[in-house]
């Protein structure tokens, strides 16, 4: 078989980009404190510490508070405006388009320190609600982006059809429209959750006393003992975003299957 | 069918912004009969379907269903079922779930539910597919789901959106047949919304040919084919020449014209038509004049032309001939039967017309 230069290069490409993130989990399991090669053995004690450690339980659960509420409302928000943008035509919709899906192009730390400096003039106090707040406005694109992707092309006769055949308004959402787009909700849900939950920039410059995962484990990165332990818990992390996505990706494309339009590409 | 009227257009005008869709149209549509609307896109055909189904409210005017106002009334409190264009089939449902979709509401016993839906797939010949995604049927058998699910609710009137405009040739034929057949077998009053001509002539008892929003015509197939009033109506539905005639005498039944290239002829006058002595349209089927090969004329009355182009449609053959007193050449068809010869271009030929062939155009 002949070598052809373009192959060599996508191999490099992707090794580049993921060889770095499969280190993580090898040395996670590595019974010793020193990241380096050659590993000195198996273990699982890091995840056991890891499983014992009262900080990380709080800052877990502070994650799966934020990323909860940040995953509801911004794809509750992200129903309304897909909806709008898929079904209505109106008066600057292009501009109202681009400034939606603007966070996911905008450098994150700016975005950061502006929310910051709005927030303190506000006289808010920094505390899980103001990251929620950042979060929300990071993770509507992203849940903007999947919705219309399973609103797109579902067609209004659908629910004409269902009045039609003597359903009132509010049986024809629960027995048309919700479940066609149900995945599609579902895959937001879980994105925007993941989102959320890796999230650490807006994070960082967001809250108060009380960290977040990706916060927990940079605080940790300060005390060389403790890296075998962020190891296995950004293992653990990588793992569960792995899972989410993947889930709301087949979620995704079964909704777009549902409605009848196909699956083209990626969800953006 | 009987004359009562079961549907009830009166004055209704329906405006979007500047654009006036509907404009004043007052129409009866009678119990039982296959009534379509047909007309070119953008005529208000489908605006006015909707406007019965209730996903629409009119501008001004009224629709009385069975004697019942309208206005207001949504499109589940209606005694109307739909066949949409795209047939709206709910894709997350299975063939028996979509026909026993409205049923729902109706809160029948299990037994009698089933009996209904499966009577329904039978009617339409899909007894056997009722467990089937929906999705996993075809074209024309999705079409066939979407009868079903409206026959299903037993609706005093059956309103279908173009429903044959998705399927292939052959398949449209034959469910038009099979429409037709269905509906004088349900005896419920059939609204079919076309742009295809002969759709709406095989299968309608009548048609109201639609033109920017008003009804031009609306008579049974063989009055809107044979004496179209107007030259919109004539031009819409089927070939038609197009010859133009100077008025002689009008009587309160008859007129007599002067048409360039074929001379005098007195003709029957179309109801209501009122002339005032100038230039007066006449249309001429192509299938209403016949050329004569060499044979005795069997018409009185004889024009000569010149072939200027055959074009052959298998049965049919449409001469283009060119007539010396008239600018532009003349449609004629021929049937290809037994022993006729085909003409070809620059040949001389005679037409063969009689007073029949002509119908004054308003």
């Amino acid at each position: 078989m002949k070598i052809r230069p373009l192959s060599v290069y996508a191999v490099a490409y992707l090794a580049f980009l993921y060889v770095p993130v499969l280190f993580l989990p090898i040395f996670s399991f590595n019974d010793s404190a020193i990241v380096a090669f050659p590993l000195k053995g198996i273990t699982t004690q890091w995840y056991d510490q890891l499983w014992n450690n009262d900080a990380m339980h709080g800052a877990l659960w502070n994650s799966i508070k934020v990323g909860t509420a940040s995953a509801v409302i911004s794809t509750l928000l992200g129903i309304c405006g897909a909806r709008a943008l898929t079904r209505y035509t109106f008066r600057g919709k292009r501009g109202m388009t681009a400034l939606i899906m603007l966070p996911l192009v905008l450098p994150e730390i700016i975005v950061a320190v502006s929310l910051l400096v709005v927030l303190l003039q506000l006289g808010f106090s920094l505390s899980l609600v103001s990251v929620t707040l950042g979060h929300i406005l990071m993770a509507i694109p992203f849940s903007i982006a999947v919705l219309s992707s399973s609103f797109e092309g579902f067609d209004r006769s659908l629910e004409e059809a269902s009045l039609d055949l003597g359903e009132g308004p509010a049986g024809t959402f629960f027995r048309v429209t919700l479940p066609i787009v149900a995945p599609g909700i579902l895959s937001s849900l879980l994105i925007t959750f993941t989102i959320s939950l890796d999230e650490f920039i807006v994070a960082f410059f967001l809250t108060g006393t009380e960290s977040t995962l990706p916060i927990y484990i940079w605080s940790q990165l300060r005390f060389t003992a403790k890296l075998p332990h962020v190891l296995a818990l950004g293992s653990v992390l990588l793992l569960a975003s792995f899972v989410l996505l993947s889930v709301a990706e087949v979620l995704r494309q079964r909704a777009a299957k549902r409605v009848g339009t196909g699956v083209t590409g990626g969800f953006i | 069918m009987n004359d009562r009227a079961i549907i009830q257009i009166d004055g209704v005008t329906r405006r979007f912004g500047d654009f006036t869709a509907l404009d004043a149209v007052s129409v009866d549509i009678r119990q039982g009969e296959f009534f379509s609307l047909l007309g070119p896109s953008g005529c208000g055909k489908t605006t006015l379907l909707r406007l019965i189904a209730g996903f629409d409210e009119p501008t001004y005017g009224a629709i009385r269903i069975d004697g019942q106002d309208m206005v207001g009334v949504p499109p589940n409190r209606r005694p109307t079922n739909m066949v949409f264009q795209s047939y709206a089939i709910f894709p997350h449902l299975t063939v028996e779930e979509n026909v026993a979709y409205g049923l729902r509401r109706l809160h029948l016993d299990k037994q009698e539910r089933r009996r209904r839906v499966q009577e329904a797939l039978d009617r339409v010949d899909l007894g056997h597919l009722g467990a089937r995604k929906s999705n996993e049927v075809s074209g024309g058998q999705r079409q066939r789901v979407a009868l079903a699910r409206a026959l299903i609710m037993r609706p005093k009137v059956l309103l279908l959106d173009e429903p044959l405009s998705a399927l292939d040739k052959k398949l449209r034929e034959q469910m038009q047949v099979e429409l037709r057949h269905l509906q004088r077998q349900v005896g419920i009053t059939f609204i079919l919304v076309t742009h295809d001509q002969e759709e709406a002539l095989t299968m309608s008892d009548r048609i109201a040919v639609m033109f920017n929003g008003q009804i031009a015509q609306c008579d049974r197939p063989e009055e809107i084919y044979q004496h179209p009033r107007s030259r919109d109506v004539a031009e819409f539905i089927g070939g038609m020449n197009f010859l133009e005639a100077t008025l002689l005498r009008q009587s309160e039944t008859a007129i007599e014209v002067d048409v360039a290239g074929f001379g005098r002829a007195e003709l029957k006058k179309p109801a209501g038509a009122v002339y005032n002595g100038g230039p007066v349209t006449i249309g001429a089927r192509p299938e209403r004049m016949t050329l004569l090969f060499g044979e005795a004329p069997g018409l009185a009355r004889v024009v000569a032309g010149t072939v200027v182009e055959a074009s052959y449609y298998g049965d049919m053959t449409y001469y283009s001939i060119a007539i010396d007193a008239l600018e532009r050449p003349i449609t004629v068809s021929m049937r290809n039967t037994i022993g006729r010869r085909s003409l070809v271009a620059g040949e001389k030929v005679e037409i063969g017309w009689s007073p029949e062939s002509l119908v004054p155009l308003a």
